[in-house]
């Protein structure tokens, strides 16, 4: 509570805040700018999800769309053919994702920066095929489509829930960071010898990074296949895993903030270019490359920057604030 | 409390501790000393249990530790600091020290998730342990700066303060003062006797400054190649005709490491 009341006194925050919830009315109610923002609250999941791997834990990873395939797969098929209850199908379907990425977890334990990237990168290839031939488990090629939840099935609903959601996992990631299992994944990532004289099983907690990370990622899948209602093999390819890492990257490795940000820049770049084909790819690599450049840290620096800056001056003069920074 | 019985390690054609035996008693400021490479980081190693001997045994208040994992050492009151500052360098100093709380802090997931009154009420008994400790070591205006922000000797004094979040039987010290001028160097001598005589801390140390050897160690073990060829109280060992041939010759070259 303390916590909620210290951001409620940044009153920038306020602003965002209120546009985050008026935002159904603001566009009327359009389907296509509501899943616009829907998408990147689902790719903020996973970011966040990565982040907390990747970015905390030291630990890459390109196989997360295999996680985000597998939550939607499996939130699907909880949902219309055993007919479990949307609101237990979405959660079920992160468990079943959380266990996978345990036994992913469990080899990856011996393996270290490139090797390991290529390990989930096999893991992230084999799922679509899996899912394309595994008939009688996922219908194929012909996907699975599954019916919208009842009290969620309009648009405007579902996007509340989308945000409630993404901003109660926030909250969860946030806790588990500012903890003894966070500061476990930390040490491990500074330096794994001196995290193993502290005591820390190093083994098991990146076993059990893994397993969270696809838990939470699992479950961007699953409000994934509830929102478009459909999934099939090639919903999530490498493509995805790269992209989730570029979010992270450009975001800001190890922040929330910044995945959010990572998430909503390069969920809406593509929306924002698909009119001129053939050069969303060129202006998400231009925007990398720029971001890179400049804010080798991501955008989140420049949030850290300005509270610096903020801490140093001490004048009360206002700073320039950047547009990034308020979402 | 420590005892090495005939300790034999080789890496490759290398032995880096040859049948190396000695006893740490409870309550000792116990030193190891010896040149560059005569294997008393490998020792530290050794306990740590992030290498094992090929022969020997190493007991711990009378228990072989040759069954444990590296991780579970410091449950049994081993605690250490490193040679060259194996901190979480991008983590703030009382983050450091809290992880160095890990083995002692009990926190489920789930508790974790929810910030239940039960993970809130063990976050707060752990951070007024870590600022106990940052108090006695002097660090208490820099708990929130980056590790990596600060001077060297103050890393270094984390680095011990982290080892000490668990109150340790037994606390292994990799060179403290290298780095250190002289004032700070008696301060940390001064800081190593108070663990012992306030805290009860048995203390195994390696150091090349020999006036902080000479000063606060009850016993010495001199090695080099991997053997042990002195022992002894201070003033025995400054005289040893072999220690003065092997190693205090060898320190005008090699000081610092």
């Amino acid at each position: 509570m303390k916590r909620v009341k210290m951001l409620l006194q940044h009153k920038w925050l306020w602003l965002p805040a209120i546009l985050i919830l008026l935002y159904p009315v603001i566009v009327g109610g359009s389907n296509y700018y509501i899943i616009l923002i829907n998408m990147v609250g689902i790719n903020a999941i996973s970011a966040m999800a990565l982040n907390l791997l990747t970015g905390y834990g030291g630990q890459i990873s390109v196989g997360h769309s295999g996680f985000l395939a597998i939550g939607a797969y499996a939130a699907a098929i909880f949902s219309t053919k055993l007919g479990v209850a949307f609101w237990l199908a979405l959660p079920l379907g992160g468990v079943v994702t959380g266990v996978i990425g345990l036994l992913i977890g469990i080899p990856a334990v011996r393996l270290k920066g490139h090797f390991l990237a290529v390990a989930t990168l096999g893991f992230a290839v084999s799922i679509p095929l899996i899912a394309m031939k595994w008939d009688s488990l996922t219908g194929g090629f012909a996907g699975i489509s599954v019916k919208k939840p009842g009290l969620f099935a309009g648009s405007t609903p579902f996007y509340y829930l989308v945000v409630f959601v993404t901003a109660f996992l926030a909250w969860i990631i946030y806790n588990l960071i500012h903890s003894r299992l966070g500061r476990a994944f930390i040490a491990i990532r500074e330096s794994e010898i001196a995290a193993e004289v502290m005591g820390i099983n190093v083994p098991l907690y990146k076993a059990f990074m893994f397993a969270l990370s696809a838990f939470f990622t699992g479950l961007a899948g699953g409000l994934y296949v509830f929102m478009v209602g459909f999934i099939s093999p090639n919903d999530f390819t490498l493509t995805t895993s790269f992209l989730i890492l570029a979010m992270i990257v450009v975001g800001g490795l190890a922040s929330l903030p910044g995945s959010i940000l990572g998430a909503a820049l390069l969920t809406l770049l593509p929306y924002m270019t698909d009119r001129w084909i053939g050069v969303t790819n060129a202006v998400i690599g231009l925007a990398m490359g720029a971001i890179i450049l400049f804010l080798p840290h991501g955008l989140a620096s420049l949030w850290k920057r300005r509270r610096r800056q903020a801490q140093a001056a001490q004048t009360g003069e206002e700073g320039e604030v950047s547009p990034f920074v308020n979402i | 409390m420590l005892t090495f019985e005939n300790v034999t390690l080789a890496f490759g054609g290398l032995t880096a501790i040859n049948q190396l035996s000695f006893t740490v008693r409870e309550g000792q400021i116990y030193s190891l000393i010896g040149p560059n490479g005569a294997g008393k980081t490998t020792t530290f190693n050794c306990i740590n249990r992030l290498y094992t001997p090929h022969f020997g045994h190493i007991r711990f208040q009378g228990e072989d530790i040759g069954g444990y994992k590296p991780y579970q050492i410091i449950s049994l009151g081993i605690a250490r600091s490193f040679q060259n500052v194996e901190l979480f360098s991008k983590m703030s100093v009382i983050d450091n020290l809290l992880t160095g709380l890990h083995p002692a802090i009990k926190q489920n997931p789930f508790a974790i998730a929810f910030r239940l009154p039960s993970f809130r009420k063990s976050e707060r008994a752990a951070r007024n342990r870590a600022e106990e400790v940052l108090e006695l070591l002097g660090l208490s205006q820099m708990a929130g700066e980056e590790v990596r922000n600060l001077p060297f000797g103050y890393q270094k004094m984390v680095d011990i303060g982290r080892a000490l979040m668990t109150k340790p039987k037994l606390l292994l010290l990799d060179e403290p003062v290298a780095g250190m001028n002289p004032t700070e160097t008696e301060h940390l001598g001064g800081l190593i006797r108070r663990l012992r005589e306030e805290m009860g801390i048995t203390v195994l140390l390696i150091e090349h400054d020999m006036s902080l050897v000479m000063n606060i160690s009850d016993y010495i073990t001199v090695m080099n190649f991997g053997r042990k060829i002195a022992e002894g109280l201070p003033h025995e060992v400054q005289q040893n005709q072999e220690v003065i041939e092997a190693y205090l010759g060898e320190v005008e070259t090699g000081a610092g490491h």
